[in-house]
């Protein structure tokens, strides 16, 4: 029997290398799991006004058929390129334009790196 | 001693929400527990993320924990929990035993670092103590492997002492007709 408690005594099984930084990475989710909630929402948000803000601008002034037009003329020139951007700029404001593209980057990302730690949680 | 009150120190700084405090804890323990729960359920995934949500458990619970008490009951109370809500969590018991059955190919790849004769012992007694019940695979971890004493069985597993020392005589009878029964010890 002795024999038996020192052989059970014996086993050891080695810890897998990733244990430690998937508790963390699962620690981390939970404390932070509430901000980037937030942080999602608050984006999302800003992101449907902006959506509406271009939106009502392209349809009141009829950015829509002016693009149209100009693919109908589409031209893989250098200064068809050129109009075309400065069209488009004269109606909608660039300053708009950047917010948008950011605003999708940085969801877009913070909606990345939640589901990369959720994948390493359990809870 | 001065470990005990080193101990206490990082369960102070855990309570207070430190993350530094319980790497510590986690550095120290999380083989013990690894350890631990992979020789109750038997599968190397599935101890990884019951040890996963042991820890996490212990960091959402901190706030309760008496640090005048002992802190490696209470660890084990809670990794012991947390398995048992995994089998609970596997309505088929037939699920289990066939996880235990598949479990046999995978011990002989974890202990490589033993000479084959040993191997074979240890894969048999590891084999034997996947197949008793599951309390008294239980308490025959805690008492041999972990070194807890009747007292602390006792407190992690909610059970009086007397049914304690009991089933950790029935355990070890068991475990002694398994081994007798698979002939290979």
């Amino acid at each position: 029997m002795e024999k038996l408690i020192n052989n059970l005594k014996q086993i050891q099984i080695k810890t897998p290398e990733g244990l430690h930084k998937k508790i963390m990475s699962g620690l981390f989710f939970l404390r932070f799991k509430r901000y980037f909630l937030i942080g999602i929402v608050l984006l999302s948000l800003n992101l449907i006004l902006i959506s509406w803000h271009i939106w009502s601008r392209i349809i009141e002034k009829d950015i829509l058929i002016i693009i149209k037009d100009m693919i109908q003329e589409f031209d893989l020139s250098w200064v068809f390129i050129e109009e075309f951007i400065t069209t488009i700029l004269e109606y909608l404001p660039l300053a708009l334009i950047i917010t948008f593209v950011v605003n999708v980057f940085v969801m877009g990302y913070l909606v990345f790196v939640f589901f990369k730690f959720k994948k390493n949680s359990v809870s | 001693m001065k470990e005990k009150s080193e101990e206490e120190k990082i369960l102070l700084s855990l309570k207070n929400g430190n993350l530094a405090a319980f790497e510590k804890i986690l550095l120290l323990y999380e083989d013990r527990i690894f350890n631990y729960i992979y020789h109750l359920v038997g599968q190397k995934q599935d101890a990884e993320d019951l040890t996963q949500e042991t820890f996490i458990k212990l960091y959402t619970h901190i706030k309760t924990i008496d640090i005048n008490k002992n802190f490696l009951v209470w660890l084990y109370k809670i990794a012991t929990n947390t398995v048992y809500d995994f089998w609970r969590r596997k309505k088929n018991k037939k699920e289990i035993l066939l996880d235990e059955l598949q479990n046999l190919e995978t011990i002989e790849t974890e202990t490589t670092y033993l000479n084959i004769e040993k191997q074979e012992v240890v894969r048999d007694v590891q084999n034997a103590l996947a197949k008793i019940k599951p309390i008294y695979r239980t308490v025959l971890l805690l008492f041999y492997k972990n070194n807890f004493t009747y007292k602390e069985i006792a407190e992690t597993l909610n059970l009086p002492l007397n049914t304690v020392k009991i089933y950790i005589h029935r355990a070890k009878k068991e475990l002694k007709e398994k081994l007798k029964n698979g002939k290979t010890y």
